[in-house]
């Protein structure tokens, strides 16, 4: 049963970050390859204002989204007037710096060691610390993502991202600051996946780089691609499908060191074949799709 | 009148070679302005300057919106100074609905900010019911309501064109750069298009447009402008730049 | 100590040039990131250690190990980026593959060879004393090579048929589909060439320091910074980029921290964009335009 909520909790971490991962891949059209990087400094950025400032657990998240947000503009704002490619690149070299910083930085991130420890967070004064109870939190914390983004891309904001997507031109030509709603979705992206940074940090009570790789920003990115770009209800399939394929081969019983390269081979075949047959995803809508 | 438009002296050139080369013009409210000239002329490149697109500057000279000097400012503040433009290949955002697309092209921003719209959902609201009356006016304008709820790129190209014009109206664009707002379009469309460019010029919308077609030059324009190799060789009115003996040997080869 | 960290910022340099002279040609004519590149670097390297370790002799390895660098570049263009050219799709799409090609290599290398750091050579590299400055065999090979094949290169590109066909490709490949050149296979020249910049300076990385399955990202990084500070088109802006990169991060060893190298590179390449923004669009968007 445990086994059970731990799955359903990561399940909810992921669908935050593949859904705002979307945001910026699906809607607005911008590869981005950092989204782990900013998971990562959401999760550092928490986790250190309640080690060292003592913060609560929700104004260290708040601030963590602020900052991670304000970071995002690094990528943002040089790459986006530059052409496409080049925000992929740049987002690329970023999340090699932001690696490099937290592993290296041992005076702050404690680097390769990781910081043990992290406190559960209290909700009027009650601790969150049985699986259950923290499954109830990343619940309602989801939920309430997933209402806003779905709300978001409803929204006439969206509507812009779409449209940008297709005719940029046109959306110039309109008089609208195409540069300035991309830097703002892909801060908004940023922000979000902030949170589930947040939520894993205090779940799991204990961060180290190697979480927040650039493997790791590909997992994301594969989930999205998967579910199809710009689709909301696909992200949430794509979810599911490649938290479960690690699953599936754990119960086949391969060897630990063959079953994590195994599963890195699978999500790089999935990754080729997808873009290559189906750029829509496999849920997703053929009309919105590809990237 | 007063004076909408005026390029001083605009040259560019990409790379040495010369695209737009001391180009002088001058365009007044209401007018119908015609740019014509063989392909590579530098007519689409002379619009692009306007609305910089591509984010492409002069070189030298001016460009002047009502006395404003807009060469220097970024693409979408020119777009917000009142500039519209008629892409050639219209650039409709086919994925969405046609009402959507019009929707889009208004010209307030609060409506796409996030935050207005939790902060004040009632002026939110009065903001989105204005908007779509508008949008329905000039879809009624353009007649394409039946295809309010379709998906734009179902339309056909003369439909297409009537789109990005209505567009362009619900934008409340004062001067509107079309290019080449005919060409593709069978014969009764392009005559729907003519009737609703000469009424918006009526309606005190000033109009530059480049076209190929010379017989829609001489229907609609008041005035044409002759460029070849980047540069205007001639300007006045149609019938006159058609007889025109250097034109002729140029544009019509005989 | 500065002579020394200059001397070692050229080698770097000039291994950083190898492979983004390599990247630069397939860069500027496909016009998408081939970050699949990394992984022919890592393949290259232990198909070089598989050949030593069955005792063949050195120079076979090493003809092996860069015939079969170019086999698999070429293999990567015919299975992965071809249909993707026939579909014309988008930048994007190819960037995408390309990772996903990158990943699936590197993971499979490590499967069958695991993923600790092997050895090339054998024994330690007797030094040779300049002065203050020492320099290993491995390295006065490395400077070596880059010259030569810099040469080669830019005699290519300059003065040979195919180097100017390659070099008209990366300004306007539709024009030349239409002047009646096989792209395809002019293509396949490209991912050929390049592959083989990639096979050589992973050779010569892996002589030096080691191969492991991770060792071709920051080498990838490296070249892509390098073709974009040195600008794409010409290989001496390359070469200059690359020189740039090595010395620099040999300076940032020197004085900071070896630690910090790829941080600093790859900031410079962020900086880079936000002092560039605009100017590199010019350039690109003519051809439209015109």
């Amino acid at each position: 049963m445990n086994y059970i909520f731990h799955l359903l909790i990561m399940i909810e971490v992921y669908t935050i970050l593949a859904l705002s991962l979307n945001l910026v891949v699906g809607y607005t059209g911008l590869l981005s390859l950092s989204h782990a990087s900013f998971y990562g400094l959401g999760a550092y950025a928490s986790t250190l204002l309640m080690i060292n400032v003592g913060f609560n657990f929700f104004p260290a998240m708040i601030c963590a989204i602020i900052i991670t947000a304000a970071f995002s503009l690094c990528i943002s704002y040089p790459a986006l007037k530059l052409r496409g490619d080049y925000f992929a690149i740049s987002s690329f070299a970023f999340q090699i710096i932001i690696f490099g910083i937290l592993y290296n930085w041992v005076d702050l991130t404690r680097g390769p060691y990781g910081i043990a420890g992290i406190p559960r967070p209290t909700l009027f004064g009650l601790k969150i610390d049985s699986l259950q109870a923290f499954f109830t939190l990343t619940t309602l914390i989801t939920g309430a993502v997933v209402f806003f983004k779905y709300n978001l891309y409803q929204s006439p904001f969206c509507t812009v991202l779409k449209a940008i997507k297709e005719e940029e031109q046109a959306v110039i030509s309109m008089g609208k600051n195409v540069v300035g709603f991309k830097i703002l979705a892909f801060a908004m992206s940023s922000g979000v996946a902030a949170i589930a940074g947040s939520l894993y940090a205090v779940y799991i009570t204990y961060i180290d780089p190697t979480s927040f790789t650039l493997d790791e920003s590909i997992f994301i990115l594969t989930i999205v691609l998967i579910g199809g770009a710009g689709n909301f209800k696909g992200t949430i399939v794509g979810v599911f499908v490649m938290l479960l394929i690690p699953e599936i081969l754990r119960f086949i019983g391969l060897p630990d060191s063959i079953a994590h390269y195994l599963r890195q081979i699978i999500y790089a075949l999935i990754l080729i074949i997808i873009v290559r047959f189906r750029p829509w995803g496999i849920a997703g809508d053929k009309e919105l799709g590809s990237v | 009148m007063d004076e909408v438009l005026a390029l001083n002296n605009v040259s560019k050139s990409f790379d040495g070679i010369t695209a737009v080369k001391n180009v002088c013009i001058s365009i007044k409210k209401g007018e119908i302005v015609g740019l014509i000239g063989p392909n590579g002329a530098g007519k689409t490149t002379l619009f692009n300057l306007i609305t910089k697109t591509h984010q492409i500057k002069p070189d030298a000279g001016e460009i002047r919106y009502h006395s404003h000097k807009i060469n220097g400012m970024s693409d979408y503040q020119i777009a917000r100074m009142g500039i519209g433009r008629l892409f050639q290949d219209v650039k409709i955002w086919g994925s969405l609905t046609v009402m959507e697309n019009l929707l889009l092209a208004r010209a307030d921003t609060l409506k796409e900010n996030m935050a207005y719209r939790l902060l004040f959902p009632k002026r939110y609201r009065e903001i989105k019911e204005k908007n779509t009356k508008e949008a329905e006016k000039w879809l009624a304008f353009v007649n394409l309501e039946e295809y309010k709820t379709k998906k734009a790129k179902g339309l056909s190209y003369g439909q297409q064109r009537l789109l990005g014009l209505a567009r362009l109206l619900c934008n409340n664009f004062e001067l509107l750069l079309l290019d080449e707002p005919t060409s593709g379009i069978n014969a009764v469309m392009v005559q729907t298009i003519l009737e609703k460019i000469q009424s918006l010029a009526q309606w005190g919308k000033t109009i530059f447009l480049v076209e190929h077609d010379m017989d829609v030059v001489k229907q609609i324009t008041s005035r044409v402008y002759f460029m070849d190799n980047g540069e205007i060789i001639a300007t006045g009115k149609p019938d006159e730049i058609l007889s025109n003996p250097l034109v002729k040997e140029i544009y019509l080869g005989c | 100590m500065i002579l020394q960290l200059l001397v070692n910022g050229i080698i770097t340099g000039s291994l950083i040039s190898i492979m983004a002279i390599g990247f630069g040609i397939i860069y500027s004519t496909t016009n998408f990131f081939h970050i699949a590149y990394g992984s022919v670097y890592v393949v290259a390297a232990y198909i070089m250690h598989t050949f030593l370790s069955w005792h063949f002799p050195f120079i076979i390895s090493l003809a092996m190990s860069l015939f079969f660098a170019v086999v698999i570049g070429v293999l990567i263009e015919l299975l992965v980026y071809k249909p993707l050219h026939k579909k014309r799709a988008p930048q994007g799409i190819y960037l995408i593959s390309s990772l996903g090609v990158y990943i699936l290599m590197i993971n499979i290398t490590a499967l069958i060879f695991g993923n600790e750091t092997k050895l090339l050579s054998y024994g330690i590299e007797k030094s040779i004393h300049f002065g203050d400055v020492i320099l290993t065999k491995i390295q006065i090979a490395q400077c070596v090579t880059f010259i030569l094949l810099s040469i080669l290169s830019l005699f290519f590109m300059h003065y040979t048929r195919i180097g100017k066909t390659i070099q008209a490709m990366g300004c306007n490949a539709r024009l030349l589909e239409f002047c009646g050149v096989n792209l395809q296979k002019l293509r396949f020249i490209i991912f050929a060439i390049g592959s083989f910049f990639a096979g050589v300076a992973s050779i010569l990385t892996g002589l030096d320091v080691g191969i492991d399955p991770y060792m071709g990202m920051i080498p990838l990084l490296n070249a892509v910074t390098a073709v974009i500070l040195g600008g794409i088109k010409r290989i001496e802006g390359i070469i200059a980029g690359a020189f740039f990169i090595g010395i620099t991060q040999n300076l940032v060893i020197g004085y900071l921290s070896g630690r910090w190298e790829s941080v600093v590179t790859f900031s410079m390449l962020i900086l880079f964009f936000l002092y560039q923004s605009g100017g590199i669009i010019k350039v690109k968007k003519r051809a439209e335009e015109l």
